[in-house]
Order: C-alpha cells, then structure tokens, then sequence
C-alpha cells in the first residue's frame, strides 16, 4: 500500500511540473498581438487569413461563408 | 371562454388534419442521397388504400441503383426479385393474420444500396402498393407515375455529390437549372460561383446582398462550371 501511495504522490508531482519548452510557449499578450501600425482589415477567406481575429456582424458575408481564394 | 378553446381545438385539428393529407403519399424519407456511396434509403408508405391496411409493398429497382439489400420491417417477411447480384425488385409482405382491421398505421420499409455517380438528378422508384381489407377484399395502390405523367406520383430520390464536411469544389458535369438550386443545395450552408453566391438560409441570403463585390446566384448553373460548396 505504501508503496502504491508513493507512486500516486510521484505521478501527481510529474504532472504539475511545467517543462521548460511549455513555459516558452506561452501566448504573447493580448496588446502585443495587435500592431499598430498593421494594415487596415480587408475582406477575405477565413482559410486565406487563419490568424485573423474574430470580427463583428457587418451585415456582409463572413468570412467563414467565402470560399478559398475569394476576392471580392 | 369555452368558445375559445373550441375554436382553437378546431384550429389545431384543422392543421393536424392538413399535416395528415400533406404527408399521405409514399415518399422518400431519408433525404438526399450522395452520389457513388451505398447507403440506407427508407420509403415512407403514409396510408394504405382507401380503408384498407397495407399488405404488401413492392418496389422496384431503377437503374443508377445497385448493390440492393433489404431490411426488414414491421412486415417482417422480404422477398427478392432477381439475383443476388442483380435485384430488380423488393417485396415486403405482411402476413394476413396481422392485417389491421382499417387503414391507420404508417410504415417505412429500407433498402441499403448503392447509387450510381449521377449527382444533380433524380431517380425514380416504382412502388405497388397491395392492401386487404378485413372482409379479404384485396384493393392497390400504385405510385408509379413519372414527372408529366398521371397518376400517383413514383417517389424519388435526389441525388447530390458527395462531400465532406466544409468546402467542396466540384466542377459540373451536368447542367443545373436556377429552379434545382433549393432542391440539390438544400443542406448547404453557402454555393458559389465565381462572385454570385446562394443559400438555403434566408438570413445567409440576406448577407449575401450586403457584401460588396457579391451578387446573388439566381440563374442556371452550366456543365464544366466550377463552384464551391461549404456544408
């Protein structure tokens, strides 16, 4: 039992451990995602823009609904 | 008070009564069927004849349609016309011990088959219906009749291309008329062409005319045009 115990403990302890290429990972912050001098957003296929951010309703097609290589 | 509710009693049986005469025919009822893929196609038999329960329910094997296995149903007994490689018709049979004493059950008999790579078109099922009624009195019912034939409609079933789920890009090779759109794009979420663009969903079409640079596809689709398709 003891020994069953000591391993439970160990396993828990491995799982918290954060590696060291996890910590390098992680995302950059929210502010540092948005450049300022980025250019103005145009129109376009989600699968042509996968790191856009999600935009408000317009009114228009989003980009989800325009297929691969669309422009308008 | 209680005229009110007689009325709205009266109101609601009117439509059950509509949704009975709406759906009392056979039909088709698992949809659209993809092109050169086997799968499971179920027939809804909505009445029998008159007042008499159903029988037995013959359907026959069209062409574009292959690989034919029955399953069974409430009928419970399915007979094969033809051979195992080649069946050109299914018969259910129900036996006489269980035929109800009026006409008020509804049932589905399905075949798992093959359908042949003719997406944009629609194949045609002949169906002969048999009823009895209590008395022995046997009576049928066919549904046999072919667009701009009379008669009582023979069921169909539309075939779309096959897809996986989101973007598809198909170039046609077969014409599809602006009326169709609706019938073969009826679970799409959008169709394009070029610039033009169509959907089932109201609201999808609404946007459609509030883009820019997009115009809504209302005309018909040629051979060897390409479009996208998301479902």
């Amino acid at each position: 039992m003891f020994t069953l115990l000591v391993g439970l403990f160990a396993a828990c302890g491995d799982n918290h451990r954060p590696a060291a290429d996890e910590a390098d990972a992680a995302p950059p912050a929210i502010d540092a995602a948005l450049p300022t001098d980025a250019p103005p957003v145009t129109v376009g296929p989600c699968l042509d823009r996968p790191t856009d951010l999600p935009r408000p309703p317009s009114g228009a097609l989003p980009c989800e609904l325009l297929p691969p290589g669309f422009q308008p | 008070m209680r005229s009110f509710l007689s009325r709205a009693a009266f109101a609601a049986a009117l439509v059950l009564v509509n949704a009975g005469v709406a759906s009392a025919h056979v039909s088709v009822l698992t949809g659209p069927a993809q092109a050169a893929k086997s799968q499971k196609i179920t027939f809804a038999i909505g009445h029998g004849c008159g007042t008499s329960d159903t029988l037995s329910v013959r359907i026959e094997i069209p062409t574009g349609i292959s690989s034919v296995r029955a399953l069974p149903s409430d009928f419970g007994r399915v007979s094969i016309e033809g051979t195992a490689t080649a069946v050109t018709a299914v018969v259910w049979t129900k036996p006489i011990s269980e035929i109800q004493d009026s006409d008020f059950s509804y049932y589905e008999l399905s075949i798992r088959a093959r359908v042949a790579d003719v997406p944009f078109s629609k194949i045609y099922f002949r169906i002969f219906q048999t009823c009895r009624a209590m008395d022995g009195t046997p009576s049928t019912h066919n549904w046999i009749a072919l667009p701009g034939e009379t008669g009582d409609p023979a069921p169909a079933v539309t075939v779309v291309p096959s897809r996986v789920a989101g973007w598809n890009k198909y170039t046609l090779t077969t014409p599809v008329v602006a009326a169709d759109l609706p019938t073969y794009f009826g679970d799409a979420h959008i169709v394009w062409r070029g610039a033009e663009a169509y959907s089932p969903n109201a609201n999808t079409m609404t946007l459609i005319g509030g883009t820019a640079g997009v115009s809504v596809l209302g005309t018909d689709l040629s051979a060897n045009q390409e479009i996208w398709v998301k479902y």
